[in-house]
């Protein structure tokens, strides 16, 4: 140890923060995911529109259980490569933030369909489901980026 | 947490070895390669210390005609890299102190 300058030391702390980015870097929620929930969301917003209320409630449970299936293994965000995990503590909170998201948009959906119709449009649930996919497909990959900037600034935090 | 220098971790390519196994539950023993751009034999010589030491778990698997390698830090290796960590930091907050004063 005291062979080891102040300036090594800090050498030495930037490789271990260096490796720990690229950990980070790994956190990553598949593409297939995000696209799958869009059209899962037109999907159930056209049915809505078509008016049939057994199909609609069906399709949900159906898109629901899906859901409730796939999304365990993916949201995380831990797993998105194959050659390592993430530990839970460098990135806590992926889970709760996309499905956080994913209710958010729920609502939005809903709001953004009842104002289409009281504008008159033909397939309020629909219109409203295509912006709410776009904002999936767009910005679920930018939700990530947030959380591994997020990560980073945590792990320059003296323990 | 116990601030101790640990010179097993401290040299260079262990501690970039250390440092990846800490921030994951596991990493796969090409990633680690790859990453540290070391040759197999150069990682594995390396990881065949840390694992005598106590700090390092390598399993094996073979998935089809390919044979995987996974590494993971032990709580005796977590402990070790935390103190080391602390370590450093400790002394680069005493040299800050002593420019200062």
């Amino acid at each position: 140890m005291d062979n080891v300058s102040p300036g090594q030391a800090s050498e030495a702390l930037e490789t271990v923060e260096r490796a720990r980015r690229q950990v980070i870097d790994q956190i990553h929620v598949p593409t297939w995911y995000w696209w799958g929930l869009a059209v899962g969301w037109i999907g159930l917003g056209l049915l809505t529109d078509l008016g049939s209320a057994w199909l609609a409630a069906l399709a949900t449970f159906v898109f629901g259980t899906v859901h409730a299936s796939v999304a365990p293994r993916v949201v995380s965000g831990r797993h998105g490569s194959r050659q390592l995990s993430v530990r839970g503590d460098v990135a806590p909170h992926v889970a709760r933030l996309v499905l956080g998201g994913v209710v958010v948009l729920a609502a939005a959906t809903v709001g953004l369909a009842l104002l289409a119709q009281a504008d008159g449009a033909r397939h309020p649930v629909t219109a409203a489901s295509i912006v709410v996919a776009v904002v999936l497909v767009l910005g679920g990959p930018l939700l990530l980026g947030g959380v591994r900037r997020r990560a980073v600034r945590r792990a320059r935090r003296p323990a | 947490m116990t601030a101790r220098f640990d010179e097993l971790i401290h040299p260079r390519p262990r501690l970039d070895i250390v440092s990846l196994l800490a921030a994951a539950d596991w990493v796969e023993f090409g990633f680690l390669r790859d990453r540290l751009a070391l040759s197999d034999s150069a990682l594995s010589k390396q990881l065949s210390t840390l694992e005598e030491a106590g700090y390092v778990d390598l399993k094996r698997a073979a998935t089809g005609r390919r044979r995987r390698v996974q590494a993971r830090l032990t709580v005796a290796g977590r402990t070790a890299f935390e103190g080391h960590v602390a370590a450093l930091r400790a002394m680069v907050d005493a040299a800050a102190a002593r420019a200062v004063g």
